[in-house]
């Protein structure tokens, strides 16, 4: 048995934002938005475009998280903008970022709403509209002590509006790391053994579709392309919800205490093949060749290679070194996945694991 | 004078039954917009510049921000069937990955299906109606006539109909200026500067941008609010002329029949607005 829930409402169309944003707020009878970004992150057509999809009625705010807050200082401020502003919606917007540090921010307001200002609405919706990287899988409001059991409930935003017109002249670099965390989290949720079969269909399905148009996805800035990559993205995020895997467990744990700016997209492409290994490890012969099959993985090719080899295609930093990990961050993230996780193999071996990925490219290749 | 025989208002966007006598202006709407013949005088609108007759066998067919007008061919009133069809709406419903609800062209022909679909929906519209009845017949009604615009384009008629998306950032910022600033007296020249650009330039990017000059996408914000303001609150009819900007209700009432097609005290003592999809004040 278990508990599958899909709960927001999804906007999915080319040029959709302004249309969609308006009719969302009238349709929840909102008026004090509270316009939430990154600082930098994202174009100034974005900014407006958001500002234009908001009806006459709204006073509206903004806040920007500054670039250099970590984690937690960036949940708590924007917990404190949003008391301020009084306001009833926050719209995140841009990076998978800020839809993170929202989604936060308004799980602590909803609650814990009695500490705070009666004037202030005790329980904030979340509109997500997110950019190339997508709507994020994410737990990091959940408390450490939790971490052994913490299922990849994903981001529950009341609303969320993708609209691929946003995405049209990303960079190559961004484009191929939200590639990459996609294909990771479907994969990942895929292979991963709990019970939830919805989840692998969707996972599934996001994977073919990046198998389908990798190299066009990475190179051609059309509508098309950004419409099937925001697909895919979109399948990964809800297929997350079966379980977070072991990468982006991991993952959160060296993003954690990193300063930013970490390439998420880049992280995971390295991770998700230390968790592919892992999985072989310890997988029967059956259900090993059962996931070689769902995924179409030539015979005589082990799963990881396949996976190397897709992974390659992307032009994006290949080893934890050059994104800014060293040898203790390393042997930290290990130690504490480790003892978090009842099945995960020795810290030892784990950060051997890590370190040959950072150090072995030309094993995945 | 022109009437309102019924109108209602939904998730949908509008419903409405005129009996029309007077002649409507050059205007637009952020709605698909069609237009049914019922009975009495034949019409003919203009839409995009070009003329068609609106009768019993042809409907008209607006896309969202289309410039359009509205004439009566006789002296006798004529009564029209006009539905105004939220974007968002018909696209939750058509379940399509390509937000649009432009039309192929503006001439509809009233086949079998369309006009049995045409006359259920007056009847709702006249002996009172259920929601979910209207929710499910415009919604036919509109894929129906949607897709039956498409199907006489001709490939080199795909490009006339290109939709050009307002990405120049000086043009957004005007809109967000127009929305704002929607009660006091808009001057365009004084946009036009504060946006960086000069007055003709100004329009003639606007225009190519959105389809309609900056006055007339003013007017339709300002139908907008008024119709908005009329069915959502108690505000008297002066009152909402004064918040709008215009100097007496006079103006104003002139400003809505020629935007609206009837006063704006008839458009409230019949308009139906049950399930409150409109903004809160």
């Amino acid at each position: 048995m278990t508990l599958i829930t899909y709960l927001s409402r999804v906007h999915f169309a080319d040029g959709v934002l302004e249309v969609a944003l308006s009719s969302e707020l009238e349709l929840n009878q909102l008026s004090r938005p509270l316009l939430v970004t990154e600082q930098s992150a994202v174009s100034n057509e974005f900014s407006e475009r958001v500002v234009a999809g908001l009806p006459f009625w709204c006073k509206f705010s903004s806040y920007e998280i500054p670039v250099n807050l970590n984690l937690k200082l960036a949940i708590s401020a924007l917990r404190q903008h949003v008391r301020e502003a009084s306001a009833d919606v926050v719209i995140a917007f841009g990076t998978s970022f800020t839809l993170s540090i929202a989604d936060a921010s308004c799980r602590a307001l909803n609650t814990h709403s009695q500490e705070f200002n009666a004037s202030v609405s005790a329980d904030p919706k979340l509109f997500a509209i997110p950019g190339v990287d997508g709507v994020p899988t994410m737990s990091m409001s959940r408390n450490d002590t939790t971490r052994k059991t913490r299922f990849g409930i994903g981001i529950q935003p009341t609303t969320v509006i993708i609209d691929p017109t946003l995405i049209m002249g990303e960079s190559v670099e961004r484009t191929s790391a939200a590639i990459a965390d996609t294909l990771a989290r479907c994969l990942s949720a895929h292979l991963s053994d709990g019970y939830n079969p919805p989840a692998d269909g969707i996972a599934l399905e996001g994977v073919n579709r990046i198998l389908r148009n990798l190299d066009k996805l990475v190179s051609e800035d059309s509508l098309e392309m950004r419409r099937e990559l925001m697909a895919a993205s979109l399948n990964g995020t809800l297929a997350m919800q079966k379980e977070t895997g072991i990468s982006h467990d991991l993952c959160e744990i060296l993003l954690r205490d990193s300063p930013r700016p970490v390439n998420k997209g880049a992280l995971m492409r390295l991770l998700i093949l230390v968790e592919v290994e892992l999985l072989e490890r310890s997988w029967t012969h059956k259900r090993y060749k059962e996931a070689c099959n769902a995924l179409g993985v030539p015979d005589g090719t082990s799963l990881r290679d396949w996976l190397s080899a897709i992974m390659e295609k992307l032009p994006l930093p290949d080893s934890l070194s050059k994104l800014g990990f060293d040898a203790h961050q390393i042997a930290g993230a290990s130690e504490e996945f480790a003892t978090s996780k009842t099945i995960a193999p020795s810290a030892e071996q784990l950060g051997h694991m890590l370190q040959r990925v950072k150090l072995r490219r030309s094993a995945y290749a | 004078m022109s009437t309102a025989i019924s109108v209602c208002h939904g998730a949908f966007g509008r419903a409405a039954l005129y009996q029309l006598d007077k002649s409507l202006i050059t205007h637009a709407h952020r709605e698909g917009h069609l237009i049914f013949h019922i009975e009495g005088s034949l019409s003919e609108v203009e839409v995009n510049y070009k003329r068609q007759t609106v009768d019993l066998q042809h409907a008209a067919a607006v896309s969202p921000l289309e410039p359009h007008s509205f004439d009566v061919l006789d002296a006798e009133p004529s009564v029209v069937l006009v539905l105004y069809i939220k974007p968002i709406w018909f696209l939750e419903n058509s379940q399509s990955a390509e937000f649009t609800l432009r039309f192929g062209s503006s001439v509809v022909v009233r086949t079998q299906p369309v006009n049995a679909v045409v006359r259920r929906f007056v009847s709702l519209l006249l002996n009172g109606h259920n929601m979910d009845d209207i929710d499910t017949l415009l919604f036919s009604l509109s894929k129906l006539c949607y897709e039956q615009t498409w199907q006489s384009v001709s490939t080199p008629g795909l490009l006339q109909n290109k939709c050009s998306k307002f990405s120049d950032y000086r043009i957004r910022r005007s809109l967000r200026m127009m929305q704002q600033c929607i009660s006091a007296e808009v001057e365009m020249e004084a946009v036009a500067r504060s946006v960086g650009l000069s007055r003709p330039h100004f329009f003639k990017l606007f225009k190519k941008q959105l389809g309609v000059t900056p006055n007339v996408y003013l007017n339709t914000l300002r139908s907008e609010r008024a119709i908005d303001e009329l069915v959502n609150t108690e505000k008297t009819v002066t009152s909402i002329a004064y918040d709008l900007g215009y100097s007496s209700q006079a103006a104003f009432t002139r400003f809505f029949s020629s935007n609206v097609g009837i006063a704006p005290s008839e458009y409230r003592r019949v308009a139906d607005n049950p399930s409150g999809y409109f903004p809160i004040q």
